[in-house]
């Protein structure tokens, strides 16, 4: 297992260089952020004296090695635009989307399991159909679209919620939150719905055939004819079979949940990193687009190489597979 | 081939592969439904030129002076706006025909290049095995382990706007998965009999791959290719809803959408809605079609 | 001569509040507290940071520069309470006594000289204020409260130049970075507000300074909010979070119209929005000109002034104004607003003829037309919107028009590079005076001197150049508005160099019980502000 996850780890550093040399140049490309952010009146000698000054008129490969060397000691840079360190601007957004991400996916597993789990018993009911045809409009519409629905439904025609923006916050050891007011969380219902509507039909589709498969497995045949109570049947049997499985994809769904909360906050102009992430690409602001991906791509493999872990250290079967 | 002759003519269509194939899909009525959706509006996005009323790429035909009217509201030179018109003076109705066309072209298009690039590198991985392979599949593995619309917006950012941009991110987003799929199932025919016999009968590569593996693969890709039009679809209008996609002037649904969306809580919801409710039509049909082909080719649940 | 303002009432320059005070006598303010939903976040809250209005409106809060510009840009006195200058260009300014900043050290001459001394020094600056402070030779302090500077020519722009300089201590800010200005430490100014707090790109907050030396500060205190999205501003404001909003959307006018709590509050900006042409091309940019086939034409098109008479006369102004900009903006006939410094009175708006336009373009030998690409940025909905129509009115009258809209990040490098030949620009003219407009866009281009910065169609015209640099070193003003109007009068109605198309308004909306002075200078800041009765 060890060699396992050092090898994963190689694998992590190498995606890691290559992305991060692939945003880089990327915005590299587009242009020159001092001519986006001068003055109109700004004369050439003004965006040159600028551009040297930010290194930006070296080639490629030495603002990328220098931002590099700058990496290895912890050090993010400043953002072109305000001057601030990037970890400052990032880590001041992040309990914004925090709150949403941990909020949806608190609706998406308290819904969408349950419902899976009966709909997984009773497959054949007229209801778990329903279900199941529902669950493809959730997984296969894009997120905006939701959010668009929710928005006209709750907020146009039937004013019963706020339609966008983050509500009142309350400030915990200097950090600020909004689902601790009732303003706030009225501000987060629809954004948090959004976000979950996808991986809640996901849940209930996992949840609901791997309860169809357990539930025609050969030990719950035979606990239902020793005669066991079938609630007790589906909790304590079958259930922690479906779990493993269900428990990977929460792992693993947490890097779309920041993926999709880049599309929810532009909907509800929530004020979270993935709003700071298309603000940034807008104004050229390198060092904050590159601290993100970094940011992103490292907690994305991180979790990952948990969720490997759990899977090991919770079903011996898999570590040949994941070994071999 | 020789004996096929003399029993065709006399198998009845339920018995034909197409006819079975037809008969256990059409078990399920959602996705009966879903295919006939999905035909109209193909159909529909296609005549979309015959049937709108206005074409909206032709600035003759739009008039400002017209906009931001409501449905069923009559413009300056007499017609009838069905859906209203946009902040353009666009007629909605004919703005949503050419934005769905523009939606399946940039999808099926898009599907197209990804589909035989993504089948050339899976049979390419299979066959030459090694280093290749190896490096194929971390490229493979990298790219499924990012969330799509991030890479579709990464790729977006650097080259910029445009119809055959947008075809190339979505290209690029979704090869990795025919690449991998069809190496899973180029690796199984290859340790077949037959194909180590043909080898042995020093049959060129080619002909292996092209005649022998490459027809065995096909029923997976076909499901793949079916899940990945709806996500096409759907990955191409999230990015024209942040802005990233389509020029404005030729707008698919989602920038319609997107054009729409700052005049939604103003009270002109019209802008918004039709797109918005022809893209949840198309993406949910085209969904419940591949949900029901991926359920029919999963063995797990033919028991 | 002199510029001697013998008022010391600072908030009261506006004429609503001059009624406001008559009526009133010296009556204390109330004791309120005001709550801002603002468009945009200031990139940094250092002063000297970057030159962008949402700095400059945030920071003039707590610091104040020499001079004070007021809702219709024209400067006044501020810190310093009055000047000379001589003819050969050598000004004195006489600063105010007895101002303190807020840490209660005095505000000296010598404060001027380090706040002058730190603008180039301000690294990473994506635009630095030095350019405010470019026609400045040298500077000194020749006593506690006497300023002596030295231009370089007789630069009739200092006074609105020094309004967006803003003064800070030396005893404070020696040694002091950027970052200690975002964290709250250096910001001690002598302005009306003292700085409280912000949690930057979210919220900022200020309270009344009880010793300003001006007009007692209308609030007592001030929050400022950053909401970014349209909606979201609008809901705020009607739910009752905020008091007072900017950049009140378009589509947003009539539902807070029709409410009777609600108020708008608007003018007209110094911002113009028009068509820059590729003049300088013998042949077409590729692909920016073709025949109706397609191909390169072999002559740039736009090379014939009446082929850009054509196309001013194509566009129907006040339909693009009514229809396409929901009234949000007024038909242009100029480079600088009615009202502006150096503004031609005697230049109508061109009238819309279709007819004429097709008449004119067959006479320049183009009766079938031909095929132009029209660009602007996406970023700003309202040159969006504005381009769809320019496009249908042009193709209306023959020249078939392709419209290319991109982000802000890549319209302007490409148009820096010359990729397009026909471009829809806006420009501010942030001095008050059409001078910096003139020399920023018509001025033939001309790097070393910073003029024709922003001229990307290339437009040139030695005459006008003659009138404008004459104009700059003119200090009469009579005789250099003339100037600046005749040289006006060529660039548009004569050359039709450059097409201006609208003049954008700027709205505010409050509840009723605050009373805002929109400025043209689209200043959102809580000076503007006062408390209704």
């Amino acid at each position: 297992m060890t060699e396992m996850i050092i090898r994963r780890l190689l694998q992590s550093v190498v995606t890691l260089l290559v992305l991060s040399f692939i945003t880089f140049a990327g915005i590299y490309l587009i242009g020159n952020p001092m001519e986006v952010l001068a003055d109109e009146s700004a004369t050439a000698a003004q965006i040159q004296a600028a551009t040297e000054r930010l290194g930006l008129d070296q080639p490629l490969w030495v603002q990328y090695w220098h931002y590099m060397e700058r990496l290895f000691a912890g050090d993010f840079g400043r953002s072109y635009v305000t001057s601030l360190p990037v970890s400052t601007m990032i880590l001041q957004r992040l309990p914004a989307t925090l709150e949403m991400t941990v909020i949806s996916l608190l609706i998406s597993v308290g819904i969408g399991l349950p419902l899976g789990v009966v709909a997984g018993v009773f497959p054949k009911s007229r209801w778990s159909r329903g279900g199941s045809v529902l669950s493809v409009l959730g997984f296969s519409l894009p997120n905006f679209w939701f959010g668009l629905m929710l928005l006209l439904c709750l907020a146009v025609w039937f004013p019963i919620l706020p339609a966008i923006g983050r509500g009142q916050t309350v400030e915990v050891n200097g950090v600020a939150w909004s689902f601790l007011t009732r303003d706030g969380l009225a501000h987060l219902a629809m954004p948090a719905l959004t976000l979950a509507i996808g991986n809640m039909a996901l849940m209930f589709r996992l949840a609901k055939s791997g309860m169809q498969e357990v539930m025609l497995l050969d030990y719950i045949k035979l606990a239902r004819i020793k005669g066991l109570p079938s609630r007790r049947i589906v909790v304590v049997h079958a259930l922690r079979n479906v779990m493993i499985p269900i428990i990977t994809i929460i792992g693993l769904e947490i890097g779309g949940l920041i993926a999709g909360s880049i599309i929810t906050e532009t909907v509800f102009a929530w004020p979270g990193i993935g709003k700071l992430l298309i603000d940034s690409i807008n104004m050229l602001d390198r060092p904050v687009v590159v601290a993100y991906m970094l940011i992103f791509t490292f907690t994305f493999v991180l979790i990952n190489l948990i969720v490997d872990i759990c899977y090991i250290v919770l079903d011996p079967r898999t570590r040949e597979a994941l070994q071999g | 081939m020789t004996s096929t002759p003399l029993a065709r003519p006399t198998m009845r269509f339920s018995e034909r592969p197409l006819g079975r194939f037809w008969r256990e899909y059409s078990q399920s009525h959602a996705a009966v439904f879903g295919l006939v959706m999905t035909l109209i509006l193909i159909a529909v996005a296609f005549l979309a030129p015959l049937i709108a009323p206005q074409d909206p790429y032709d600035l003759m035909q739009v008039d400002f002076m017209d906009s931001e009217l409501p449905p069923g509201a009559i413009g300056g030179a007499g017609q009838t706006y069905v859906l209203g018109t946009d902040a353009n003076g666009r007629d909605m109705l004919s703005a949503l025909l050419f934005g769905l066309r523009a939606s399946f072209m940039v999808a099926l298009s898009s599907l197209g290049i990804a589909l035989v690039f993504g089948t050339l590198m899976g049979l390419v991985s299979a066959y030459a095995g090694r280093w290749v392979d190896s490096l194929i599949m971390r490229i493979v593995d990298i790219q499924m382990s990012f969330p799509t619309i991030l890479v579709a917006m990464m790729l977006m950012v650097t080259f910029g706007r445009g119809i055959d941009k947008t075809i190339f991110a979505l290209a690029v987003v979704q090869w990795a998965y025919f690449a991998r799929n069809v190496r899973a199932s180029a690796l199984v025919e290859r340790s077949r009999e037959y194909v180590l016999a043909a080898q042995l009968a020093q049959v060129p590569t080619f002909r292996i791959l092209w005649r022998h593996i490459l027809p065995n693969c096909l029923p997976p890709l076909m499901v793949i290719a079916s899940i990945q039009l709806a996500s096409a679809v759907s990955i191409e209008a999230s990015l024209s809803f942040l802005g990233l996609g389509m020029p404005v002037t030729q707008p698919s649904l989602g920038m319609l959408i997107s054009n729409g969306f700052g005049y939604l809580l103003g009270g002109k919801y019209w802008i918004s809605v039709a797109p918005g409710i022809a893209l949840g039509l198309t993406v949910f049909s085209l969904s419940l079609m591949s949900d029901r082909l991926r359920d029919m080719f999963n063995p797990r649940l033919k028991r | 001569m002199s510029f001697l303002d013998s008022s010391r009432m600072y908030l009261a320059r506006t004429a609503t509040s001059l009624v406001l005070l008559a009526a009133l006598g010296a009556a204390p303010v109330l004791a309120q507290e005001l709550v801002m939903g603002m468009a945009s976040a200031p990139t940094s809250i250092d002063p000297h940071f970057h030159a962008n209005s949402s700095n400059i409106s945030m920071t003039g809060q707590v610091f104040e520069g020499l001079t004070w510009k007021d809702e219709f840009m024209q400067p006044h006195a501020s810190l310093a309470e009055s000047w000379d200058v001589t003819e050969d260009g050598v000004w004195t300014f006489h600063l105010r006594q007895g101002v303190t900043f807020h840490n209660g050290e005095p505000f000296t001459a010598d404060d001027v000289v380090f706040t002058f001394d730190r603008l180039p020094t301000i690294t990473d600056s994506p635009s630095p204020f030095t350019a405010r402070l470019a026609d400045i030779e040298s500077y000194r302090a020749i006593d506690e409260h006497t300023l002596e500077v030295v231009t370089k020519g007789a630069a009739p722009n200092l006074p609105i130049n020094l309004a967006d300089v803003q003064i800070v201590s030396r005893a404070v800010g020696e040694g002091k970075t950027t970052d200690d200005y975002v964290t709250g430490e250096a910001m001690i100014g002598t302005g009306p507000y003292k700085f409280v707090s912000a949690r930057i790109g979210e919220v900022y907050e200020f309270a009344r300074n009880d010793d300003y030396w001006g007009e007692t500060p209308a609030w007592e205190t001030v929050t400022q909010r950053v909401i970014g999205s349209d909606p979201a501003r609008v809901a705020a404001l009607l739910s009752g979070d905020v008091d007072l909003i900017s950049d009140v959307p378009v589509t947003d006018f009539s539902t807070i119209e029709a409410n009777p709590d609600m108020r708008l509050w608007s003018t007209g900006t110094s911002s113009i929005a028009f068509i820059a042409i590729d003049v300088e091309h013998e042949k077409p940019i590729p692909g920016q000109a073709t025949d109706l086939a397609g191909n390169d034409l072999p002559v740039n098109p736009m090379l014939d002034q009446r082929v850009r008479h054509a196309l001013s006369m194509a566009i129907d102004r006040v339909g693009l104004v009514e229809r396409g900009l929901s009234n949000d903006a007024y038909p242009a006939s100029q480079l600088v607003p009615e009202g502006m410094f150096g503004f031609n009175p005697d230049i109508p708006v061109e009238p819309f003829d279709l007819e004429g336009a097709k008449a004119l373009l067959a006479e320049a030998g183009y009766p079938d037309g031909f095929k132009v690409v029209l660009s602007t940025s996406n970023d700003d909905t309202m040159r969006a919107r504005s381009i769809q129509a320019v496009a249908q009115m042009w193709t209306r009258a023959g020249v078939q028009t392709t419209v290319e809209t991109m982000p802000h990040a890549v319209f302007i490098p490409k148009t820096n590079d010359f990729e397009y030949a026909h471009m829809i620009h806006s420009w501010g003219t942030s001095t008050g005076e059409a001078a910096y407009t003139l020399r920023g866009i018509a001025g033939t281009r001309d790097h070393e001197h910073g003029i024709g910065t922003s001229n990307r169609g290339r437009y040139s015209n030695p005459e006008v150049d003659a009138m404008v640099t004459e104009a700059s070193s003119t200090v009469d003003d009579a005789a250099r508005e003339e100037l600046l109007r005749r040289a006006m009068a060529i660039v548009v109605a004569e050359d039709y160099g450059l097409i201006p198309l609208y003049n954008r308004k700027a709205t505010w909306a409050s509840n009723a019980s605050v009373v805002y002075t929109p400025s043209r200078a689209n200043v959102s800041n809580a000076l503007f502000a006062r408390p209704a009765e």
